[in-house]
């Protein structure tokens, strides 16, 4: 037939092949904005989550020409309080240091069938830190505490009638804190331990030093930037430190600055100006550290000592190790819990042990506002972590997988980073400016305090997924990707799967964090949004001893079925990735 | 589908269809061994059972509905009051409001029992209307309104907070006036400050001490400055959390007749308390031996077998009074009103008994007139604020 225009079977004339790629090139192009589009969405929403309530807190320290540091320079005490916060943050630092770098040596010399010791330095900080330290001052009020008491029974201090142990006054309130952030020294050094040869030290000895002089010329040394990291991170927690100096100085009237900024906030004549003008320089300091965290750390790879012979792990057995880990244990995590039952099962708390009764927990039981602390911080914990948990994936994997947005990504790092510096009562102290007026009034509802508990726990959640797809590897997603798989179809067909035991973990191990905050939830609570923590105080403030033991007790058992979890998903190591 | 025997592997490919999370990796491919399965078989049940035990904790702690009424109420008798007032036509249209609404929130310093006795005691009377109970220190419900927390629907608050004190609001216009039949009661008229709001009681703050570590008690101002009691043994009240708890040491000053009387207290190295509840509980418990702000709970606790005694100083007592009202801005404006009214009623004002003196004359089981007593006045925040400093300076160790 004629007249018919027939295509021709070779490829056609140079227009045809055009319009195919270009159409390649506007989708490609469309599928790469509407990228930088979304991770530029989640960094602001991310920087208005996080930066907001610090820019409240600055912005009402500034106002009305800067009425809030001249109210803080007329507070008499004012230099009592900061003398006192850093007496807390040296001293606390200090034990802390001296005591996790011990623990986590000896951990590694665990002898067989005792490796299930290494996870007791870290109980501390499963422990929710309101009973623990109501715990200690069942045991060691100075007058009725059962430890005292018994210290009362050795012949030198028979003629006592109070102490000789005093709860109340500030060197407790510093060994206190610094038991308490032993546990992340501990990690911290932990983990730098791992990382250590054996290799050197034997090397060291063959050189002719002794077991002291390597760990203290070898070992040491090698450590530093763990050590490093640790006493900035001790640091920066005992200077925000607000539970224990909030519980045991107000009957001394001893205040730090967190204090200090609770009482502007919740007593009248309210001054929001000066509570705000004490947030700050401890705002500041903590962005300085977030900051300097990355500059500090620097080139990690000089410190790294594996050889080209096989790891093996530093120390040899040692059955003291075991001793030492048990000692601390019974010190630091059983002692305060033997507080707590003692107290929860007898009738009141009297310093005498009469008829063990139930009736406190019944009580408790049965009152309304035990049971809604608790329903509430468990159901804003799970609500926390099942927000946390996809963005910290999110974050993750933009930081990890991703190698463009660099300008994106370091502020993206920097703003998520945050809350790990800043003490968690400022967040607080922030949500309830930033939301107490304005077109988001969120002051009193539950909303606020799932937020505040969001933004308290992005870091968490993200170096736990950091943690996991590290340890993944790129081989799977880059297989997928060759085999065509974009990004969303590749993370959940091949890196979710796979990662299945660290989220697992990562939301037993934020659940335990979330399930006794205490500072935070305090700033933000209100009639129907108290979680277990602030029922606790309020039964503390109106001497309720029997409730507080009952309460605690519950708290502790609320964060045990945490780890357990947290363990029997994630194995002893699943609170590593801290 | 495998059949068990032939594939060393079936049983663990059942167990995995039975777990909602799958914590195998898939590699039913291959055949393991008898001691690679064991070992699956062992780590999977274990976290099986850890999901299973933590996801009944889970279900079981927010699935718990609220109890039905509080156990802890000390004060909860039968009703004498009914559900409201006969003849009242209008305030029954506020009644059946009042169960529309479902529900009231209160803002309160007053003490836990006597919140308990509320609580349980209203919610007899008015079974469809469910009672929230806000409790802080005057200092953190003023610190509260002051933010424009708008929560509140009635405040029974001690004179106090100058600037949210209940007068303060009556005289901007912020509170609603009194609509119950019970505020027409001829027994409750000395209680009415204005329509808009009325004293609900009194508490008499005494001393007290703890009779096994002070067994010869408590007879003078000056036997606080006794050095039995030094170094912790005495128990006083926080200032900044009221602002009429500094008029109550200028009271304490003036009747010991000694002008350096708060310097030589301040010697003895006192404890510090936010609340007379936790002295009285301190107090109770031999944490400390003495105060002098016990109010009439401690004779509670000294009934239920607690070694205490109070007594009243013969100079006169620290008396704190609380006025309640309804706010404008109430949520739920017809049980704001259903709840004022019982809080005047026979029933509301018995509860009372157990810390203070009720404002309703004739109330059985009370022995001193309200009329009688003339409670401390809040001083200025400037005043609060330096009397603070001067109790922080002296006392704070």
């Amino acid at each position: 037939m004629t007249g018919v225009d027939i295509a021709p079977a070779t490829p056609g004339p140079a227009s045809d092949f055009n319009t195919h790629d270009q159409s390649a090139v506007a989708s490609g192009v469309a599928r790469r904005l509407t990228a930088r589009v979304s991770v530029i969405v989640l960094v602001v929403v991310l920087a208005v989550l996080i930066l907001r309530p610090l820019y409240a807190i600055m912005q009402e320290a500034f106002a009305n020409g800067a009425h809030g540091f001249h109210a803080v320079g007329d507070i008499p005490d004012i230099g009592q309080a900061v003398q006192d916060t850093i007496w807390l943050a040296l001293g606390s630092t200090a034990i802390a240091l001296v005591l996790g770098i011990a623990l986590a040596w000896c951990a590694l010399r665990l002898p067989r069938g005792f490796g299930w010791l290494s996870i007791v330095p870290v109980l501390p900080i499963v422990i929710p830190a309101v009973a623990s330290v109501m715990g200690w001052v069942f045991i060691f009020s100075p007058r009725i505490g059962y430890g005292n008491q018994v210290l009362r029974l050795l012949p030198w201090w028979s003629s006592r009638q109070t102490g000789p142990v005093d709860v109340y006054t500030l060197p407790w309130i510093v060994i206190i804190t610094g038991l308490g952030l032993t546990a992340f020294v501990y990690l911290f050094i932990s983990a730098g331990l791992r990382s250590v040869n054996a290799e050197l030290l034997e090397a060291a000895h063959t050189s002719g030093s002794s077991s002291i002089g390597a760990f203290f010329r070898v070992m040491l040394p090698t450590l530093r930037p763990s050590i490093v990291y640790a006493t900035a991170v001790c640091l920066m927690l005992a200077l925000g430190q607000f539970t224990a100096p909030l519980l045991l100085g107000s009957q001394s009237g001893l205040q730090v600055l967190t204090t200090e900024m609770y009482v502007r906030l919740t007593q009248a004549p309210v001054d929001i100006g000066a509570a705000a003008a004490i947030a700050t320089p401890l705002t500041i300091i903590g962005i300085l550290f977030v900051i300097g965290q990355r500059l500090l750390i620097g080139n990690q790879a000089r410190f790294v000592s594996h050889g080209a012979k096989a790891f093996r792990p530093v120390g040899k057995r040692s059955p003291w190790s075991a001793v030492v880990l048990a000692i601390y244990a019974l010190v630091a995590a059983v002692l305060p819990l033997i507080g707590l039952v003692l107290v929860a099962f007898t009738p009141f708390w009297s310093g005498h042990l009469g008829g063990l009764t139930m009736q406190n927990v019944s009580d408790a039981l049965a009152d309304d506002g035990v049971i809604s602390g608790v329903r509430n911080s468990v159901s804003f914990s799970l609500w926390a972590v099942l927000i946390t948990l996809p963005l910290g994936f999110v974050i993750a994997s933009l930081l990890v997988r991703t190698r463009r947005y660099r300008v994106l990504r370091t502020v993206l790092d920097f703003i998520v980073a945050l809350p790990l510096g800043v003490p968690a009562v400022l967040f607080g102290v922030g949500f309830l400016y930033a939301y107490s007026k304005g077109p988001f009034q969120l002051d009193g509802t539950s909303t606020i305090v799932v937020l505040v508990y969001v933004t308290l726990m992005i870091p968490f959640a993200t170096r736990l997924m950091l943690s996991g797809m590290t340890g993944l590897g790129s081989a799977h997603t880059e297989a997928s990707a060759t085999c065509g798989a974009g990004t969303i179809y590749t993370s959940i067909k091949v890196t979710i799967p796979m990662m299945r035991s660290a989220i697992g973990g990562a939301a037993a191990v934020i659940f335990i964090l979330l399930s006794h905050e205490f500072a935070a939830s305090l700033l933000v609570r209100n009639i129907n949004t108290n979680v277990m923590g602030t029922v606790l105080y309020d039964a503390y403030v109106n001497g309720q001893y029997s409730q507080v033991a009952v309460i605690g007790l519950i708290m502790t058992v609320v964060t045990a079925v945490g780890l357990a979890v947290a363990l029997g998903i994630g194995g002893r190591r699943a609170l590593d990735a801290l | 589908m495998r059949s068990l025997g032939l594939n060393p592997y079936a049983l663990g490919s059942i167990f995995d269809k039975t777990i909602v999370l799958g914590l195998d990796l898939g590699r039913r491919g291959r055949p393991v061994s008898p001691e690679e399965r064991k070992v699956r078989v062992h780590s999977r049940a274990w976290r099986f059972t850890v999901l299973l035990l933590a996801g009944s904790v889970v279900a079981v702690v927010t699935g718990c509905s609220s109890s039905s009424s509080p156990a802890t109420s000390s004060g909860c008798g039968p009703s004498t009051s009914g559900t409201a007032s006969a003849g009242s036509s209008a305030f029954d249209q506020t009644v059946a409001a009042a169960n529309s609404e479902g529900s009231v929130t209160l803002y309160t310093p007053v003490q836990q029992p006597l919140v308990d006795a509320w609580t349980c005691g209203f919610e007899k009377a008015y079974p469809k209307i469910k009672l929230s109970v806000f409790r802080a220190s005057p200092g953190q419900i003023d610190a509260k309104l002051a933010a424009g927390n708008a929560g509140p629907d009635v405040l029974v608050q001690s004179l106090d907070g100058p600037t949210t004190t209940l007068a303060g609001y009556d005289a901007h216009g912020k509170l609603a006036t009194l609509a119950g039949p019970n505020f027409q009661d001829k027994d409750f008229k000395a209680a009415m400050e204005s329509p808009d709001r009325f004293y609900v009681y009194a508490t008499v703050f005494g001393w007290a001490w703890n009779t096994h570590l002070l067994p010869s008690g408590i007879h003078s101002w000056k036997d606080f400055l006794s050095p039995d009691l030094a170094n912790g043994k005495i128990a006083v009240w926080d200032p900044s959390v009221a602002s009429t708890i500094p008029g109550f040491y200028a009271d304490q000053v003036a009747a010991s007749g000694d002008p350096s009387y708060l310097k030589n207290l301040a010697a003895q190295k006192p404890v510090i308390y936010p609340t007379s509840e936790a002295m009285e509980d301190a107090l109770a418990s031999g944490e400390v031996a003495a105060t002098m702000f016990a109010s009439k709970r401690i004779l509670t606790l000294k009934a239920q077998g607690a070694p205490v005694d109070f007594a009243v100083p013969p100079q006169g007592a620290a008396v704190a009074a609380l006025e309640a009202g309804v706010l404008k801005t109430a949520s739920h404006p017809a049980a704001a009103q259903v709840f004022a009214n019982w809080l005047a009623s026979e029933d509301g004002q018995k509860a009372v008994l157990i810390v203070g003196t009720p404002a309703l004359s004739n109330v059985p089981g009370n022995n001193i007139d309200f009329a009688t007593l003339k409670p401390g006045y809040p001083v200025t925040a400037a005043r609060q604020q330096a009397f603070v400093d001067q109790f922080n300076a002296l006392f704070h160790q």
